[in-house]
């Protein structure tokens, strides 16, 4: 099996986001899995300091009821 | 001068006065804090992630306000912890001054006099602000159906007040987390594959 290796990099570093809002569900959501789960840096590929202020901006962003802790796809 | 930022969520079912009462208490309620409120709007009935007090939906309002001494706000968070019509409240603090959107609804529900002038002139600023987000919106509705059959058009219009200043970056960041979104995917498939 030939892997084509492809180039792993920090969404937020690439594209100038310092800051993370807890608001922004549409940004958030592309770092979780389809069970709510928030995706391991080694799959993403976000730098450890983005990462940090991600995981933050996701947890505070289920407190307030904007994403789900757990999301079975059961209404 | 700290900048801070609450979120909280009212029940749906309340009615516009209600709604405005309440925006008029919790401002009151912050006052007494020596604080000076720079945002305080309401974001929309939104769907919640997971029903609270066996509620599905929710009125979101925002309210951003700066603070001159260093006090804490622990009464208020308390307050607003043991006021029942309040489902849930998030306080986090801003890192700088945030931007003023509109006039500050407090104002004008504590004035009732005043209170058509003030919704005329909002009606005027929606109106000038949404003939510049015009492009914002058809973009985000081309690169993304899904989302934005979902979302409520009461929020839609909120949204594009917010993103009226920074058209153009927005329309080049829909397209390059379109571009990235392909590239995650790939390379959720390549660990897969790896396992």
């Amino acid at each position: 099996m030939a892997f084509k290796s492809r180039r792993k990099y920090c969404y937020f570093t690439e594209n100038n986001i310092k800051e993370i809002d807890y608001k922004d569900v549409k940004l958030l959501r592309r770092f979780t899995n389809d069970q709510g789960k928030i995706m391991p840096r080694r799959v993403t590929g976000s730098c450890a300091k983005m990462h940090r202020k991600l995981v933050r901006a996701i947890k505070q962003s289920r407190m307030i009821c904007l994403m789900p802790f757990t999301d079975t796809g059961v209404e | 001068m700290r900048y801070y930022e609450t979120l909280y969520i009212v029940n749906p079912n309340f009615e516009d006065k209600k709604v405005e009462t309440i925006l008029a208490e919790v401002g009151g309620e912050l006052q007494k804090t020596k604080t000076k409120v720079i945002n305080h709007h309401v974001w929309g009935k939104k769907h919640l992630a997971y029903p609270i007090q066996k509620q599905k939906y929710g009125t979101f309002i925002l309210m951003q306000y700066g603070k001159e001494d260093a006090g804490s706000l622990l009464e208020f968070d308390t307050w607003m912890k043991l006021n029942t019509s309040i489902l849930r409240h998030l306080t986090t603090r801003l890192e700088s001054e945030p931007v003023q959107i509109e006039a500050p609804v407090i104002e004008s529900s504590k004035k009732s006099n005043e209170d058509s002038e003030a919704s005329n002139k909002k009606e005027k600023g929606t109106e000038e602000k949404s003939g510049e987000s015009e492009k914002v919106t058809e973009t985000q509705t081309e690169s993304s159906d899904e989302v934005s059959a979902e979302k409520d058009p009461v929020e839609e219009s909120i949204e594009e007040n917010a993103t009226s200043g920074e058209a153009p970056e927005e329309t080049q960041e829909q397209e390059d987390t379109a571009e990235t979104e392909e590239a995650d995917q790939d390379a959720e498939n390549t660990e897969k594959e790896a396992d």
